[in-house]
Parts: C-alpha cells; structure tokens; sequence
C-alpha cells in the first residue's frame, strides 16, 4: 500500500477494532479503512473552471428557471423536468425515457453531477453543460438547433435574464446563446446534492473514533455494507465518496436495443465526445489551463468499450428506480438479484474478471437492501 | 489485456548515467537480464484520479527510442482507461502523467523501453486504495 495512513486515524483504527464487539460496530479494521473512503459527504463546492458563471447566484436562479421551462424544447411540450422529476431524485420512473419518441435508455438522476468526469450512460460529454447541450439538440428529445432556441429565448420572458447574465442576447451569434444557455443549467444543477445519511452519520464516526455513536447505524446496515465492500465486489466500481469510479463496464446487461439494433454504449459515446465542439478541449471552455482536456485527448477507445455503461452513483439511488441502462431492473432488490445470479455468458470475453454469481442468502440480500437504501435517507 | 501506452519521443541518449534514485523511489523488476535498472517514485495514489509518477532510469550506456508505459490489473485482466504521457525530462528521468487507477486494488505498472538494443521491460506492482 503506497498510501499511508496518518498515525491519528490509525489509532482511531485500532481503538475501534479493540472495542468494535462492545460498541456493535462489526467492521473489522481493514473494513473501517475501506469505509472511510467512501465519504466525507458532501464535498465542497468547487466551481467548474470550464463554466465562467459556475456558482454565479444568478446564474443558478436563471438555469432553475430555464430547467423547468417547457421554450427549451422546439414544439414547447417538455422541459428538462418532464423527464429529470425533482420529485424521483431527478431521474424518473419510466424505464426509458420519451422524448419526441421513445429513447432507448433510462433517465439518469442529475444529484451529485460535479462528482463525475464523463456525462450520459456513455460518457459523451465531459462537463455538466456539455451534456446539457445533448438533450437541447437531439431531435428526438427536445429537438431545437441554435437558431430555434436563440429565437425561442428572444421571445420569451427569459431574454432580459439572459441579457443581464450573458450580455445583449441580441448581439449574441446562435451558437454562444446555446452554450450560454447549458451554463446556467450546469450552473443550476450543480447544486444538486444529496445530504449526509445515515450512513455518512455512520462514516464520520468511525473516522471520530466515536464507536458509541457509529453504533447507532442499524446492524443490517452494517453487515450490508460488509457485503458490499467485501465480497460483493461491488466496491470495486461504486468506489469512493460518491460510490462511483465514473468509468464504464460490462455487467451483463443487454444491449440489444431491439432484436436489430444494439446501444453502441461507451464506444459510441467516445466517438461523440472527440467528435464534439463542446468538449474540454475544445474553444468553449471557459478555463484558460483547458483542464480536462487531457482526458479527452489519452482516454483509450478499444473494442471493449462497445455496449459498456458508466458506473451511476449510489447515493440517493432508492429515490431512482428503475435501474440499468435501460431501466430494466425495477427495484434494488431486482439489482442485487442481477449481480447475485448474474449470466457470465452474457459478459465480453475480455472484460472484468471479478464479476461471478454472488450466492448470497435472503438475509444477505436484504442486508445489502439496507445499506444501499441508507445511502438515500438523507 | 495489456495496454499500450503512451509515448515519447526525442531520441534519448545516456552515457554512464549519474544515477541517484529518490529516497522513497520503488525499483522496478526486470524481466528477463536487462543492463538498466528501473524506479519509480509515486508520491499518491489517489484512486480514480489522475496522478503523475516519475520514472528514472540507470545504466550503461544505452539508445534509448521510446519508452512506454502501461498498467494492469491482474486480477482483473484489464488496464487503465487512459493513455498515460511519457516526457523526457534529461539524465535518464521521465515524467510520466495521465495516469488513472479507476478501481482499488492491486496494479501491476508495466514500463517497456525500446531503443537500438532490444528491448527491456520493468513492472511493480502496487495497490491503490
């Protein structure tokens, strides 16, 4: 292990793995060190580089206004919230979204966004307003170019906001009013953030060395979470404060869209992001050092990548259901049992190797249940 | 499925090299008699993130064309996600940037240098968490 711990968390460690039996904390010491890093929660607020009015209080106000304003979509019939519910953790219940017709994947929840590198089931963007560009443009969903918003925006009430965010929109060529516009969405949606859960009370104790109130967290709870970062596996991806590694992977989910068509996955979302004008390499970056860009120019494409997802956060994922890329797995209880019976023979030859039928028992299941569901009481 | 990497490029040449590693410096195994030795000093590991290494290279003389980089899970028989940046930096040392560890556990760093003798190949393993 390169990374060494410091020599206070260590001793918190040991105090805690002396007393963990009287105090019902059943984490061993290497199981507290595993936990720990999946928090502290919620991180700080740090501005997107790339989005010049990141955090901008009028912005923000602008991009909440615009989000649930039904002008952003050509013929005027659904907003950003017709399928990103506020009430269904920004996600929906569908299994796969509609737009102008029915897509071929579920709505992704947009809590906790900063905490990614790559946007979309496939990664085809690498900024929050990079991707809130896709929607505005995809015929099939909100079906506007840059000319048909930028009228849709003069006429509306929106135009003075805009003007006093922006500048005159009057002046502005079509295409810095859609890329102006996604900046106050991404600035508006990066406040959307799941607070602490119980877990989180739980995490913070343990690092604190406060057994006695880490031991408030429900022993189903507890052994879910054993389960998870144990053999489970399934910490090897939901890695981290957000309980995702923001990467892509097999995990045995068809992607035949239908008997004739396949969802391309990460492979055609890698194509989309070198081929895109708004990526962070590219001239509507607000940032000056570009940072990101090195992500656009080295991430690998291989073969592999075809019909593989991102690794979705699990924090407020009991608000999300359904589940998968395609929404096909209704509840949490339908996801453990995936990963509980999971079909080798659908996964690529070459791709992760850890992933096999779990075998866990009822009581196990139901544990795991318990865990990931405290990750959303917050 | 071992990964290719990335790459440099500026002919680089080493005449009985001055070869002081780090303190904290990790030595590389050598598959194989190999006339350099290899280290590499990793102040972080930060998981999911990018993060920069530096590799340094002693040894007789030797033409060095190219050196490449790469990392694997073997466990998991995958690599990274990401081309890591290999620059020369002088007297056998190389920055190497880019590098992602997106998964906990154990990496096996592959270094291979190509040049006008054949080539060499190092690799350490370490484990990010």
């Amino acid at each position: 292990m390169i990374k060494p711990l410091s020599a206070l968390r260590a001793l918190l460690l040991c105090l805690a793995s002396v007393t963990a039996a009287q105090a019902e904390v059943l984490l061993s010491e290497e199981e507290i060190a595993q936990t720990l890093a999946h928090g502290p929660w919620p991180p700080a607020f740090e501005p997107d580089a790339s989005n010049r009015v990141s955090g901008d209080a009028d912005a923000i106000a602008f991009g909440q206004v615009l989000f649930f304003d039904p002008i952003l979509s050509r013929n005027g019939d659904m907003s950003c919230a017709s399928c990103h519910d506020p009430e269904h953790g920004f996600a929906e219940s569908r299994p796969r979204a509609v737009g102008q017709v029915l897509l071929d994947r579920n709505t992704l929840s947009l809590m906790n966004l900063s905490a990614h590198r790559w946007f979309g089931w496939a990664g085809d963007t690498d900024s929050i307003w990079a991707q809130s560009i896709t929607p505005l443009l995809n015929p099939d969903e909100m079906g506007h170019d840059a000319g048909s918003l930028k009228t849709a925006l003069m006429q509306s009430d929106q135009a003075q906001e805009y003007s006093d965010i922006f500048g005159p929109i009057s002046e502005q060529d079509s295409e810095e009013v859609l890329v102006n516009t996604s900046k106050a969405l991404a600035a508006y949606q990066e406040t959307l953030v799941t607070g602490q859960t119980s877990f989180d009370l739980f995490r913070d104790a343990l690092e604190q060395g406060d057994l006695e109130r880490a031991a408030l967290y429900p022993e189903g709870a507890q052994r879910g979470l054993q389960t998870f970062i144990g053999r489970g596996n399934c910490a090897f991806c939901h890695s981290g404060p957000s309980f995702s590694n923001g990467e892509f992977h097999d995990v045995g989910v068809p992607y035949f869209v239908t008997e004739t068509r396949v969802d391309q996955g990460r492979f055609g979302g890698m194509q989309a992001l070198k081929a895109s004008p708004y990526n962070l390499a590219g001239r509507y970056s607000d940032d000056p050092d570009k940072r990101g860009a090195w992500a656009v120019e080295n991430v690998r494409m291989s073969h592999g990548d075809f019909g593989i997802f991102r690794v979705p956060s699990l924090r407020g994922t009991a608000h999300t259901a359904p589940y998968m890329h395609d929404g096909s797995l209704p509840d949490l209880r339908a996801v453990v049992q995936h990963y509980n019976e999971i079909d080798l023979e659908r996964l690529h030859a070459d791709g992760e190797a850890i992933l096999m039928p779990l075998g866990l028992t009822e009581g196990e299941i139901g544990d795991l249940i318990q865990f990931l569901n405290s990750l959303s009481d917050d | 499925m071992k990964v290719a990497a990335v790459l440099i490029a500026a002919l680089w040449s080493s005449q009985a090299i001055a070869c002081a590693p780090a303190a904290n410096a990790l030595k590389l195994t050598s598959e194989g008699e190999v006339a350099l030795d290899a280290y590499l000093t990793l102040d972080d590991l930060p998981l999911s993130e990018p993060f920069d290494m530096g590799l340094l290279l002693c040894g007789d003389t030797v033409q060095i064309e190219r050196v490449d980089v790469a990392a694997i899970m073997p466990a998991h028989q995958h690599g990274m996600n990401y081309e890591p940046v290999v620059k020369a930096v002088g007297n056998g040392a190389f920055e190497v940037s880019g590098m992602v560890f997106h998964m906990p556990g154990v990496w096996q760093v592959q270094v291979s240098i190509y040049g006008e003798q054949e080539p060499a190949f190092f690799n350490l393993e370490v484990e990010a968490r």
